[in-house]
């Protein structure tokens, strides 16, 4: 029988490592706490925030806390499908907890898509929406490029570790410039099908319904950080454009 | 030919949109497959009754969620995997974009009418994912 601290460090890393991959709250706890209670730990205590996890369980009768913070936030639907397989073994079969632990370091290198299908990804998000708002084969191509080249502007971001907002204006004004660029040119003859095309990949459509999902869980504290998120980036989409369109209307 | 565009355009997107939040391999096909279907509930419902648009969206996210949550037992994976890009060719996006966009250039009264229409149909699409998954899940633990 391993110790009740072990146990309970390994069920934090577990929630911690799903939260960084983006899932909610009520699949963090309650994995967390099936995890506890697999080893024996039946009387935990799991309260999770979209920032922070903290567990009790009582070991002799005295109670063991451990804590941790949440640095980032991220949408990995690969890797959490991998966490939620690996919780579903331990709940089965109880590995011993080095063994668990192992199979949860391996999930953790596992690396997400390749920054060229990020790319291609974020190309095709831009290509697909300008023919929906009606682009003809020049708007299309417009959004394509300039969709691309926003996803390689967010990883020169991410690198320096710039806020949600900062990065949405950057992004915005840099896909309003590009599709300027083209209207200018005389290369694009809908432009505002092509910018909406490439902006569709940065607005926070996901975010905001998430965040309703949230609220109608009762889960009010999450929801709010969602609400103020997606708030944040779309006035961020906002602000970036409207430079654009103001330094048009100074131009020309 | 519109519609066929838009059919092409949307399964394009929500692939797109599966690859970006890291899906990989045969999930990827169910993941598009979700975010059409909801596509296809939603133009049916909005071409029959055009002038119900939030509770067209209300109806789309339930089918949606159906098949997702079908999807999600038969692959074995968090329903979450196949929600999210369901839900991408529902949420509304270019709206969003609209509200803030009338914001930054004074235009109250368009930025109100689109905050309130976007928030309404968020909420639509919120509440037929979670009225299906709330029945899914009550009928497993019984």
């Amino acid at each position: 029988m391993k110790s009740k601290g072990t146990i309970l460090n390994f069920a934090v890393d577990v929630g911690v490592e799903l939260l960084n991959c983006g899932a909610e709250i009520q699949r963090v706890e309650e994995t967390m706490t099936r995890i506890l209670s697999a080893y024996g730990c039946n009387d935990a205590e799991v309260s999770a925030t979209p920032v922070n996890i903290i567990a009790t369980v009582s070991d002799n009768s005295l109670p063991l806390t451990k804590s941790a913070r949440i640095k980032y936030r991220d949408t990995n639907l690969y890797r959490l499908e991998q966490l939620n397989a690996l919780s579903r073994r331990i709940c089965e079969t109880k590995p011993d907890i080095l063994l668990a632990r192992k199979q949860l370091a391996k999930i953790k290198e596992e690396k997400g898509s390749s920054a060229l299908a990020q790319i291609s990804a974020f190309a095709a998000v831009g290509l697909s929406y300008a023919i929906f708002f009606g682009g003809t084969a020049g708007d299309i191509v417009t959004a394509l490029i300039a969709a691309a080249m926003t996803r390689i502007l967010l990883y020169l971001l991410d690198r320096q570790r710039y806020n949600i907002f900062f990065k949405s204006i950057l992004s915005a004004t840099l896909i309003a410039f590009v599709t300027l660029i083209a209207e200018i040119t005389g290369f694009s003859h809908n432009p505002e099908s092509a910018m909406t095309g490439a902006l569709m990949t940065l607005v926070p459509g996901i975010a905001l319904t998430n965040c309703m999902r949230d609220f109608m869980a009762e889960d009010y504290l999450s929801g709010m950080s969602g609400l103020a998120e997606a708030i944040l980036t779309a006035f961020g989409i906002a602000i970036g454009v409207s430079v654009m369109f103001f330094a048009k209307g100074a131009v020309l | 030919m519109r519609l066929f565009l838009e059919f092409i355009s949307v399964a394009l997107s929500s692939l797109a949109f599966s690859v970006i939040f890291n899906t990989k391999g045969k999930n990827l096909i169910f993941s598009t497959l979700s975010g059409v279907i909801s596509w296809i509930a939603f133009t049916i419902v909005f071409y029959i009754l055009p002038e119900y648009e939030t509770p067209a969206y209300l109806f789309a996210a339930a089918v949606m969620t159906v098949f997702c949550e079908i999807f999600a037992r038969v692959r074995k994976t968090p329903v979450t995997v196949f929600l999210v890009t369901g839900l991408i060719p529902l949420v509304p996006g270019k709206l969003i974009y609209d509200t803030m966009l009338n914001f930054t250039t004074n235009n109250t009264q368009l930025f109100f009418s689109n905050l309130v229409r976007s928030v309404g149909i968020a909420a639509a699409i919120a509440l037929g994912v979670m009225g299906v998954s709330t029945l899914f899940r009550k009928r497993r633990k019984a």
